[in-house]
């Protein structure tokens, strides 16, 4: 340490932690404060976040870890050293600067900055708060050390351009071949330079005849500077262009336009609506209980979630199909007694398998084994489930097996376990939860098909849904081996299950359950967040393997009702748009052919407002009900401050809390 | 440092379900253990960087879904891999065969040059338990057989033997030395066709 020249330190920067996934977003942050240096050492630069207080349990030698967090490293032993055990552990940060790919720097209200640093295999720190100045001074420090540049797409953010792999022409490229459009011939031209080839995909594109106004592009963007674009063109460009074009005819078969590049500060401007609360839904029932406008209510519970856990007990029953939408009070006493008799029946089935016949039946004992393990690790940090012999377990172990015995075929899945927890957390009652459970499972039990061929057919329409809107990502992702989509498996399987925290992901689902303005609109959030970091997927030329990790590390830092709304965005941008290709509309539930009957339909809409507004393009209306603010009285102003604050970004940048 | 080329070790973990392939990851890169991991979905990894002899080399680490149905996407996961680490749990007799269909298909769907040559590690993890049901003896016998697999025992709760385990894959992927530029986003090796280390016999340290 004491060999190492400090370039930079600065104390008392904070970052802000959601302290576990089960929080709500109206539970306060937790802030570590610490000290971040920058300084050289023998082996090169590094970067440095220490925890105050943990200054102590530095040693000499940091093991030289980009995992995202950093641990002691000791030389003297070479297996794992027990580390005197602390919470903040974790925040220690520690990289090398050379692999530093983005920085990110953000001001904030009253002049605070907060910097989000992204590391080149796509692992992505926590934000540093810098609430005593000096994010600027870091910046100079590290343009000192690396070649940084600003990205001409976003402003607030650098790129380290140094060593792009397209500067080594000897650099392998391809991880799965197939995909590539290219032959292996042409893969330094394909890589010689980004700009030329978007500059490329503008001439091909010119045989769009339209493109939609408000995402049209200014044609300054798309021209490079003449400092990156003094490259030479080799000869084999005219193949590329070809490649591009046949590129382009195959997303454009049926002879669609294709929206080049989606902006959500050009999109029509909309609103989330208030949830609904308990008065609304009483208000909701005729006489004999039947509800008066199912659709309405839909939509009120699309814009907005419900009001209260209490509440989601009886909509869900709905939403789950428990209760049929047309049934009456009466009706639903008898459905309750049916199905508890119906449970138990089936409970008793799997009770009573003896241990002689579990000995002959393999897989049902896989099954039960398979789900032990899971039970007793699914949201044990959530109160619910936690501790020791948590008899909410059991529950959730009772529920899976009868579930199991429910639809043998099926079985149980890994994942499951993730759908069900929200559920009874919600019903507090076993059976009610089960018959929400098979409810659930009715919409999403093709994900977890044996043969996987649903969920993979689910990423294959993301790209397609991508190619349609965002061309130019879309292409991207092929020619960076990144189209399977993969990174999104997680997001699919289990519906942001794992991606949002507790409350909201209720919210997130109760959302999507009202299938209210189309099929899958979970697509739809999907490729909202995807454009939203375009920019820096693009710019840092991430492959696969980095996106992958990029939108894991992305976890519990997204703020839903930002992706509702672009998601919606771009619902209402694609069906608007004058001629729906069939593969679209096809994904989404919507109607082919003309799109008149869609237009006014979207017209008649109960939009909160207007969906096209005065205002002026490009200014996003930075309207404080883009977050529930009214739902989250318990926020303190300061807590509103970085709220607000943090209205730029579709993320909030609270570090993710590791289970 | 900066001018010398740096090496990348990609490593995928495979095994059943809750062998602990997660835990022994993070016990490797982050030192720590938690009770309350998550089953994993999808794919995961972590580096880490060390320094083997006098190279420095990152390992990229590759934790993935241990339910069978969930291979089908290994294939985009396992490319390019330079080490493959099967975990079995020695409480659990089930992990210990399902060895042999792991390593099977890791080797259908990375498509390995000389895959008769691949080096994997084999774990034998949760020693800290008392109900043991795979003895040492087995399961080095299985390994031997294999082309004389290296084999660990270990247990990424209690850190034992995790470090000098991956140190041991770290040495035998760099066998099959993967040269890339430090600052490649397409982790794809140019091979140096070399002599394959052979796999030492390895015993349980404790």
């Amino acid at each position: 340490m004491a060999k190492d020249t400090v370039l930079f330190e600065r104390n008392y920067i904070i970052i802000k932690e959601r302290s576990s996934q089960n929080e709500t977003r109206a539970a306060p942050l937790d802030e570590i404060t610490g000290t971040l240096t920058i300084s050289e050492h023998e082996r090169g630069k590094f970067f440095r976040f220490v925890p105050l207080g943990l200054e102590d349990v530095m040693t000499d030698d940091w093991a030289l870890i980009n995992g995202g967090h950093s641990v002691v490293y000791d030389k003297q032993d070479g297996d794992s050293v027990a580390v005197p055990s602390s919470p903040l552990l974790k925040y220690r940060l520690h990289f090398n600067l050379n692999d530093l790919r983005s920085v990110r720097r953000h001001h904030m209200a009253h002049g605070i900055a907060h910097m989000v640093f992204i590391l080149k295999d796509g692992t992505t720190l926590p934000a540093f708060y810098f609430n005593h100045g000096g994010s600027k001074e870091l910046l100079q420090k590290l343009a000192q050390s690396l070649p940084l540049e600003k990205s001409t797409q976003d402003t607030r953010l650098y790129i380290v351009k140094d060593d792009f792999p397209q500067a080594d022409s000897s650099q392998a490229i391809s991880v799965f071949d197939q995909l590539n459009l290219f032959d292996n011939s042409n893969d330094s031209v394909k890589r010689s330079q980004g700009n030329e080839s978007r500059r490329t995909a503008v001439k091909s594109f010119s045989r769009v005849t339209h493109f939609l106004k408000d995402t049209l592009l200014g044609q300054n963007d798309m021209i490079p500077t003449t400092e990156n674009f003094d490259r030479k063109l080799t000869p084999d460009i005219s193949a590329l262009i070809e490649s591009f074009n046949s590129d382009f005819r195959e997303s454009n078969n049926d002879g669609f336009e294709v929206i080049y590049k989606v902006d959500f500060k050009k999109l029509p401007d909309i609103t989330r609506g208030q949830p609904l609360t308990l008065k609304d839904w009483q208000m909701s029932f005729d006489k004999d209980g039947r509800i008066n406008d199912v659709n309405k209510l839909k939509e009120r519970i699309f814009r907005g979630g419900l009001e209260s856990n209490s509440l989601r007990r009886d909509v869900w029953r709905f939403l789950l199909n428990y209760y049929p939408w047309t049934s009456t009070y009466e009706e639903r006493i008898e459905i309750v007694k049916q199905r508890k008799a119906e449970y138990l029946t089936m409970k008793v089935q799997w009770k009573s398998i003896n241990e002689q016949q579990k000995q002959r039946n393999s897989l049902f004992r896989d099954r039960g084994s398979l789900i032990d393990k899971d039970v007793a690790r699914t949201d044990r940090t959530h109160d619910y489930f936690a501790g020791e012999n948590n008899v909410h377990l059991s529950i959730l172990h009772d529920i899976l097996m009868t579930y199991n015995m429910y639809n043998f075929d099926l079985g149980y899945v890994q994942g499951m376990n993730d759908l069900l927890s929200p559920i009874l957390v919600t019903m507090e009652d076993e059976v009610d939860s089960f018959w929400c459970f098979v409810g659930l499972m009715s919409r999403m039990e093709h994900n977890f098909h044996l043969d996987q061929s649903h969920i993979k057919n689910q990423l294959s329409n993301l790209h397609t849904l991508l190619q349609f809107i965002d061309a130019e990502l879309a292409k991207y992702l092929v020619e960076n081996n990144a189209s399977n989509m993969y990174f999104f498996f997680r997001w699919m399987l289990i519906c942001f299950k794992r991606e949002f925290s507790f409350d909201d992901v209720m919210y997130l689902w109760e959302v999507i359950w009202t299938d209210h303005i189309c099929h899958n609109f979970e697509l739809l959030i999907c490729l909202s967040i995807l454009i939203s970091q375009k920019t820096v997927i693009m710019e840092s030329k991430f492959g696969f393997t980095e996106i992958l990790k990029f939108f894991n590390d992305l976890s519990c830092n997204l703020d839903l009702d930002t992706c509702l709304l672009s998601a919606e965005k771009l619902y209402i941008q694609i069906s608007t748009h004058r001629d729906i290709p069939t593969s679209i509309a096809k994904i989404l539930g919507l109607p082919t052919g003309p799109n008149q009957r869609l237009l006014s339909t979207i017209e008649n809409a109960t939009y909160p407002r207007k969906i096209y507004t005065e205002q002026p393009r490009g200014t996003m209306n930075l309207d404080s009900s883009y977050f529930r603010q009214e739902s989250c009285p318990s926020l303190s102003p300061v807590q509103h401050e970085t709220r607000e604050a943090l209205l730029n970004d579709i993320f909030t940048m609270t570090p993710v809390t590791e289970f | 440092m900066a001018s010398r080329k740096k090496i990348l070790l990609k490593i995928i973990i495979l095994g059943d379900s809750g062998v602990g392939k997660t835990s022994l990851m993070n016990q490797f890169v982050n030192r720590k253990f938690s009770n309350q991991y998550k089953a994993t979905i999808g794919a995961d990894f972590l580096t880490k960087e060390l320094q083997i002899d006098d190279r420095l080399v990152t390992m990229q680490i590759w934790d993935t879904a241990g339910q069978e149905r969930f291979q089908s996407l290994g294939v985009a996961f396992y490319r390019g891999a330079d080490c493959c680490v099967l975990v079995m749990d020695v409480t659990s007799p089930t992990s210990f065969k399902s060895l042999e269909s792991w390593k099977d298909e890791f080797l259908i769907q990375a498509g390995p040059r000389d895959p008769e040559n691949f080096p994997f590690v084999v774990l034998g993890n949760k020693i800290d338990l008392e109900n043991r049901m795979i003895s040492m003896r087995k399961a080095q016998s299985w390994c031997q057989e294999k082309n004389n697999i290296p084999y660990y025992e270990t247990s990424a709760k209690e850190g034992i033997n995790v470090e000098k385990a991956f140190e041991t894959v770290a040495r035998n992927a760099l066998a099959r030395e993967k040269e890339i530029d430090q600052q490649t986003d397409f982790p794809m090796p140019i091979r140096i066709p070399q002599q394959e280390e052979l796999p030492k016999q390895d015993g349980c340290a404790c």
